[in-house]
């Protein structure tokens, strides 16, 4: 078979083509599809702007939506966890609340606040269960002295640490500040020394604190006395003493 | 923005014309002409590449839908990299066929599937049968890829030197080179035909 002969044959295969109906078929398809682009693109621009805005921000609305329905829902819980008192469902969501917010709070004055803020609390708890058609079991008013007191101790000792730092001429709680007392004489006729320190250094330190230590001395008497309203009061005085100070 | 004249393309049938439509207007009807211009030959294209007639004819499909989505996303315009449409379109074509190659052997390299033997099996049978070529597609059968889409582009499609160097990324030399070895390969291909004397298969 010679070049020319080949070419020939080659030329022939020009004729080799797809299906008749397939090509049709396809160009319908094709069209089809480039119009539904082609509506897309002779949409106005406010509905191009709409389709392009809805697209972009779906994923944002849901995140959006679904962070706003945690802070609506934990906003609520924590207003109504707020007026709960022992025995309330709620109570412990207080108390988590509580513990989380002294866990996050950076600096001693937060704390001293929260502190303070707690105590305030457990008064007002106090005062909702002695108001309370039943009589309230006296444990749990119990628990909820004990933790006044456990808060107004932790507010003081704070109070003294800051005020030992501020002042580092001022004597810390040592051993070496102690008055010793002669107690009497033993059997071999040696003095017994017994160390009983005069007065705690946290209060003292606290009595030198722009009067904050005289007003929750002041809060707790209160306390012990049974008004715990007024002692609220004091501690709410205590609190703005603490902004105060430096 | 660029306003399209009316009735740009409706009477449009060159190349140049079609691709400047395109590229300018983004025109539909522009691509449905170029459609009927060129879906043979990318068919034919493909078909002899890999030698299967429904996955050719799909691939073809592929081919327009590829080059439309090209002309949408505004890619062409800035583009300088093709001087025609035809040899966007085979350009297209060979990227869709090598991507049929990795698909169905995954293994392959580029190389590799250009120079794959196909095996045409009962397609080419329908095609030759019905238009009694058996012969010549017999022996486009025996060559390597490589030469029988040269062959396929040159002789059949009727492709320039420059538009097939563009198409398979070679220089116009090299194309010329090759073109003469598939054309040597396939003439000794029917040459050792003759020898046996069976020429008279050509119906």
């Amino acid at each position: 078979m010679t070049e020319k002969d080949l070419l020939i044959q080659l030329n022939k295969l020009k004729t080799v083509n797809a299906d008749g109906g397939f090509k049709e078929a396809n160009r319908k398809l094709l069209l089809a599809q480039i119009a539904h682009g082609e509506d897309l693109k002779n949409l106005g621009s406010l509905a191009r702007l709409n389709i392009f805005m809805s697209r972009l921000f779906q994923p944002y609305a849901v995140a959006i939506m679904i962070v706003l329905f945690f802070v609506a829902s934990s906003v609520w819980g924590w207003q109504v966890s707020g007026q709960s008192k022992p025995g309330d469902s709620l109570y412990l969501a207080k108390k988590l609340s509580e513990r989380t917010k002294m866990l996050v709070a950076v600096n001693d004055k937060t704390k001293t606040k929260l502190n303070l803020e707690f105590a305030s609390n457990r008064l007002l708890e106090i005062n909702l269960l002695e108001q309370g058609a039943n009589q309230p079991e006296m444990s749990a008013k119990e628990d909820l002295k004990n933790e006044f007191k456990k808060e107004i101790n932790q507010a003081k000792s704070r109070l003294s640490k800051n005020s030992v730092k501020n002042n580092p001429d001022q004597p810390a709680l040592s051993n070496k500040s102690e008055d010793f007392k002669t107690a009497g004489i033993d059997k071999n006729n040696e003095r017994i020394d017994v160390a009983v320190p005069e007065k705690k250094v946290a209060s003292s330190t606290i009595n030198n604190n722009d009067g904050l230590g005289e007003v929750l001395e002041e809060a707790e008497r209160l306390f012990d006395m049974g008004s715990y309203k007024q002692a609220v009061d004091k501690l709410d005085e205590a609190n703005q003493l603490v902004d105060q100070a430096k | 923005m660029t306003v399209k004249p009316n009735n740009s393309s409706n009477k449009i049938s060159s190349d140049k014309g079609l691709f400047l439509s395109l590229k300018k207007y983004q025109d539909r009807q522009a691509f449905l002409s170029a459609y009927d211009l060129y879906f043979d030959q990318i068919f034919r294209f493909i078909f002899f590449k890999i030698g299967n007639k429904e996955d050719a004819q799909d691939l073809t499909s592929a081919t327009f839908l590829k080059c439309w989505g090209y002309v949408q996303s505004g890619k062409l315009k800035s583009d300088n990299e093709y001087k025609s449409l035809k040899s966007f379109l085979y350009k297209i074509a060979r990227n869709l066929t090598i991507d049929y190659y990795r698909q169905t052997k995954p293994q392959s390299s580029l190389e590799e599937a250009e120079a794959i033997a196909v095996d045409f099996g009962d397609s080419l049978d329908q095609v030759s049968q019905s238009l009694e070529f058996d012969f010549i597609i017999s022996k486009l059968k025996e060559l390597k890829s490589e030469y029988r889409s040269i062959l396929v582009l040159k002789y059949i499609n009727d492709l320039s030197v420059a538009e097939i160097a563009s198409v398979l990324d070679k220089s116009k030399g090299n194309v010329r080179v090759t073109l003469y070895r598939a054309l040597e390969a396939l003439k000794k291909l029917t040459q050792d035909h003759d020898g046996e004397g069976s020429i008279n298969t050509i119906k």
